[in-house]
């Protein structure tokens, strides 16, 4: 493939590798006999929403990662389902996909149409691994007026499968999206969410989490677009990396002429964990409007020493006081999770993946 | 008799993209060696007629008249204002970095006179004025409101009332936020300011800021109108008894 | 207030002499469209370069030639690259008459407050005479201390041949990028500085004096190398709109900062409108050793700057202080960048970006810690005003962090003037004009109480200039 992935919307200087994804991050090949379904469960589906059989996605917005990669993650999607909701549905709707050495690919492609005024929580969660495995994903979300929708993503890969999340958001009058996603394994991790905030006083909110190890690649691109007025965004990130990660995170908010009194905040706090990571952080205010409050922070380094002896005189270990303070950055997003038992397994997973560090 | 420093006449204001009405048929005299009081519960109009007054964008006038020295400013902007000699102390003071407390003062100064400012002469008068407000020396360095507390903001406003010596002082909750001994200075601060040919109209809900002063007229707002004037004993009143007592007498 | 004093001393008769040898000169190049060996060893032989420097610039051609215009950053189309070589050659003539100059910097003049003998001077077009004078003085005066101040070409062939040839091209390299080639290859005038091992050099050094020579002012090189534990502020002197019928400058500041030394750049750009100002700024610092930038953008049509600062010893430190404000037709690219390669190093990087009248004002950056700049420390902190809704402001940093042990921290906000604040400060009397730059002078201020005072205060007027008339 020689689609170029999750482009920074404005370029910089090219040496620095940020501009788009590095080839390590490239779309799989498809393999001969064609892709190998995982297991997947289907949802409960509460009262106001229904599963169609097809829906009209058909000239929707770009996701962060580019046109051309959701074209390729729609085609290849071997899991598709639709969502319509009307109303407020009273229970979040689930999907959970597990990979295996039979089952090694689970590609799917998740619409979600909210009518004007409705209410959804829908939850993904990818788990199991295997050599060569594959989660691909790609999301739509279509928000009418006043549609409140909330899109938890939670990613338990292992060390050797990769993964490809693509979000794409359109947002009517008044919708709010909130976006949580949590990637925690995968040797290669490229995600992107972008939103359309093309409407008045609609609202996105995404906090995002990431682990990694390794030789992982992890490679972001958000991008939220205010056009209309009175818009709100809040983007922000936390992750951990060790080992030899390699990271590039790039989140943009975009004010485009006329959104006026539009609000942009992003965030991202890194914490370093091996001498060998690499963070790359490339966060960036685009402005032709003058109305309007934008503003990003990123803050990037080891766990501060003396809060570290503070905790350990305390009689902490080093896994819990490290523990204690990668929970507190991460807090945010879990605590979204609608799901209590999800909560404790990302917790789990999390100081897993910390013991593992301290032991390795 | 001279003609009035100030004649709002049927004034109606009105905000917002729903041009919500918030001043309907105000009408208002004030001459010069007056002290005019207005009160009235949360909501009933009285900031809205002193930003009216001043001329703050966000408020639109569609009906009736502001007379001001014998000018009609009522369509005129607010530097217009001042320098017809029009002061507002605000109720939550702006502000801005990199313009030092002294600096905005002397440029205001020459704005507000039309006339080259003396440095020496008016960082003098600035150090005295600041003596007898108990303000800090070093406040005329820093930018002006920038970290300052509550009280220190209100300070600063009277600083700014006593150094640009305007023919109309609206002073707009000046008291709130400021402990006893504050509210004496600031008192005399007012008080000092004020003469012959000058006036005020205050906001309160607290009389201390009026002692000294020989309040003339005191008037209610209510329901976006001056619903009662009385003389400068009806403060008391209401402050012992209330509005709602007011009311009642009014019904009655 | 040397340089404003001595400006404003105008010399009646300007020399033609110089003009007109150095048209006939360009007559013969004008047959070229593009940029050939012939014209560089012509150019190189014009300048009587030693050998090494003729093959360098032969090196840096073949270099420019590969290389391609840059994929990202202001569009250069309005660059005539084909035919580079009326860039490199502008016909000087032109820069002789007062009445070419372009009406907006007359009118910059008017307003300005400038009596007319002299902004032809200020313009570029005048004599050098004078400020010949005043740069020999200066020589004299910080001979006395053992610094070396001179022009590049003194310097390639004087005592210091030596040091400047171990120098040259060395920070920035010809292989950076397009315009740092063409540089290489084209370099004329400029200054070479070098201030010995524990002196302080008390008086800012201004370069002010040598943009005005003809054709000086396009590709000029600035060669500073301060030794142990010495101090130098140097001035680059744009101050004055300057007029030049060719508008390229790719101009090269390299600075070598030795141990313990310390040095503040200071520049204050205002090009004339037509400028595509494309300047390369990079500065070496060994350990323990300071480089500071105090930068403000005014000028040019199109602007893309970012001094760059390698800390390259244990210890060293950069500051980087910059303004940019772009009006109307305006596309200012700016920002700083620096690697971390050493332990303990600090960065610091502070910036203010307004926009206006539909004007582009965009922050960059870039910084980079190497694995081995433990300790290091980096803040970024970038603030932008849009004043107006036809305006651009965009934030675009970057940062490349390889090393745990780091504390880096980056801000940045975007916003407008308050109406609030100006109510405020109309109802204390102020026109609605003045209460605009009024802030917008305060939103500055912090960097310009880093200027001299005369920089300080032309920035203020500078301000106040492209203020006027700002309310439609």
């Amino acid at each position: 493939m020689t689609t170029t992935m999750n482009r920074l919307p404005v370029s910089t200087w090219n040496p620095l590798g940020v501009n788009y994804a590095s080839a390590s991050a490239a779309l799989p090949a498809v393999p001969a006999a064609g892709w190998a379904k995982a297991e997947a469960l289907s949802p409960a589906l509460p009262a106001g929403v229904t599963a169609p059989a097809a829906a009209d996605f058909g000239s929707f917005a770009a996701s962060g990662m580019g046109a051309e990669t959701d074209a390729w993650l729609a085609a290849n999607a071997n899991l598709v389902n639709h969502l319509a909701v009307t109303g407020t549905a009273d229970a979040p709707v689930v999907f959970e996909t597990a990979l295996d050495a039979d089952h090694p690919h689970a590609l799917t492609y998740l619409t979600i149409d909210a009518a004007a005024g409705s209410s959804l929580t829908v939850v993904q969660v990818v788990r199991g691994d295997a050599e060569g495995g594959v989660s691909a994903n790609l999301t739509r979300i279509r928000a009418a007026e006043g549609a409140h929708v909330v899109l938890v993503q939670v990613q338990l890969l292992g060390n050797r499968a990769r993964r490809w999340n693509a979000v794409a958001i359109e947002q009517g009058t008044s919708a709010r999206v909130e976006q949580v996603r949590i990637e925690l394994g995968g040797s290669v991790v490229a995600c992107g969410a972008r939103t359309l905030l093309n409407h008045n006083k609609c609202e996105y909110d995404l906090d995002a989490v990431y682990f990694g190890h390794s030789n992982d690649v992890l490679d972001f691109n958000d991008v939220s677009v205010h056009t209309g007025r009175d818009t709100l965004c809040e983007m922000h990130t936390a992750g951990v990396l060790t080992g030899s990660a390699d990271k590039i995170l790039r989140g943009t908010v975009d004010f485009q002429r006329g959104a006026k009194r539009g609000v942009g905040h992003e965030s991202e706090d890194v914490l370093l964990f091996s001498p060998s990571a690499r963070n790359r952080t490339a966060p960036l205010i685009l402005c032709g409007e003058e109305e309007v409050e934008g503003q990003h922070a990123a803050s990037v380094g080891r766990l501060d020493e003396s809060k570290l002896y503070y905790l350990r005189s305390r009689g902490l270990s080093e896994a819990q006081a490290r523990r204690l303070m990668v929970d507190a950055r991460f807090a945010p997003a879990i605590d979204k999770i609608p799901l209590d038992s999800l909560q404790d397994e990302v917790r789990e997973n999390v100081a897993r993946r910390l013991n593992d560090e301290l032991d390795g | 008799m001279s003609s009035p420093l100030l004649e709002v006449k049927d004034l109606q204001v009105v905000v917002g993209e729903e041009n919500k009405v918030l001043l309907d048929g105000l009408n208002l005299t004030v001459n010069a060696g007056e002290t005019h009081v207005l009160m009235g519960h949360n909501g009933a109009g009285k900031s809205t007629l002193m930003s009216a007054l001043m001329g703050d964008p966000r408020y639109t006038v569609t009906r009736g008249q502001i007379i001001f020295r014998g000018q009609d400013i009522t369509h005129e902007t607010a530097d217009v204002r001042a320098r017809a000699g029009m002061f507002l102390s605000f109720q939550t003071p702006e502000e801005i970095p990199g313009i030092t407390l002294e600096s905005f003062l002397r440029t205001a100064a020459g704005a507000v006179t039309g006339k080259p400012v003396k440095v020496m002469k008016f960082r003098r008068e600035m150090a005295a004025q600041m003596e007898a407000l108990n303000m800090d020396p070093s406040y005329a360095d820093r930018y002006l409101n920038v970290g300052f507390s509550g009280g220190e903001k209100k300070k600063a406003e009277i600083l700014q009332l006593l150094m640009l010596k305007p023919a109309l002082a609206l002073l707009d909750e000046t008291d709130s936020g400021l402990d006893v001994d504050a509210v004496k200075t600031v008192a005399s601060g007012i008080k000092a300011y004020h003469n012959a040919d000058n006036a005020l109209i205050i906001i309160t809900h607290n009389a201390k800021i009026l002692e000294g002063l020989q309040v003339d007229y005191v008037h209610v707002l209510d329901d976006a109108r001056i619903v009662r004037t009385g003389d400068g004993s009806l403060v008391n009143e209401i402050i012992e008894e209330g509005f709602t007592a007011l009311k009642e007498d009014e019904a009655k | 207030m040397r340089a404003f004093e001595t400006e404003k001393t105008e010399v009646a008769e300007i020399d033609r002499s110089v003009y007109d040898i150095k048209d006939k000169v360009n007559a013969a190049f004008e047959v070229n469209s593009g940029l050939t060996a012939e014209i560089v060893e012509q150019i190189s032989k014009e300048k009587h370069d030693p050998d090494w420097m003729r093959e360098f610039r032969l090196k840096a051609l073949d270099i420019y030639n590969k290389a391609s215009i840059p994929n990202w950053g202001p569009s250069l189309e309005g660059l005539d690259m084909r035919n580079i070589v009326t860039y490199v050659r502008p016909n000087t003539e032109m820069r002789g008459k007062w009445s070419e100059v372009p009406d907006d910097i007359k009118n910059t003049f008017e307003r300005l407050g400038i009596p007319q003998a002299e902004r032809s001077s200020l313009a570029g077009v005048g004599a050098q005479y004078d400020s010949e004078v005043v740069y020999h003085n200066v020589k004299e005066e910080v001979a006395a201390q053992g610094v070396v101040y001179t022009d590049m070409e003194s310097a390639l062939t004087g005592p210091y041949a030596d040091m400047v040839k171990e120098h040259f091209m060395k920070c920035v390299p010809p292989t950076d990028h397009k315009f740092a080639a063409l540089h290489g290859a084209v370099w004329s005038g400029g200054s070479f500085v070098y201030v010995p091992a524990g002196v302080h050099v008390d008086i800012p050094l201004q370069s002010y004096f040598r943009l005005n020579a003809p054709g000086a002012g396009q590709f000029e090189h600035t060669l500073i190398i301060v030794d142990k534990g010495a101090y130098l502020h140097f001035i680059e002197g744009c101050s004055a709109p300057k007029y030049n019928v060719a508008n390229l400058h790719a101009g090269c500041v390299e600075i070598f900062v030795g141990e313990g030394a310390r040095v503040r750049y200071s520049t204050i750009e205002n090009w004339s409108k037509n400028m595509y100002n494309l300047n390369t700024k990079r500065a070496r610092v060994e350990k323990g050793g300071t480089i500071e930038w105090v930068s403000g953008s005014f000028g040019s049509h199109t602007g893309c700057l970012y001094p760059m600062s390698v800390l390259q010893g244990e210890g060293a430190r950069m500051e980087f202080t910059g303004i940019t404000f772009a009006g109307a037709g305006q596309d200012l690219d700016t920002g700083a960048k620096v690697v971390h390669a050493a332990p303990n190093t600090t960065s610091h990087i502070s910036t203010k970006s307004i926009a206006r009248d539909g004007g582009v004002s965009n922050f960059r950056s870039s910084v980079v810690v190497l694995p081995n700049a433990r300790g290091s420390k980096s803040s970024v902190s970038c603030e932008s005003l849009m004043l107006d809704d036809r305006s651009r402001s965009d934030t675009i940093p970057a940062m490349d962090i390889r090393c745990d042990a780091v504390d880096v921290g980056h801000e940045a906000k975007i916003g407008r003037i308050s109406e609030e604040a100006i109510f405020y400060l109309m109802s204390r009397g102020m026109t609605e004009e003045d209460a605009r730059a009024l802030i917008v002078g305060g939103f500055a201020e912090p960097i310009a109480k880093e200027l001299p005072l005369e920089y300080a205060v032309e920035m203020n007027n500078l301000i106040h200039l492209e203020m006027k008339g700002s309310i439609g």
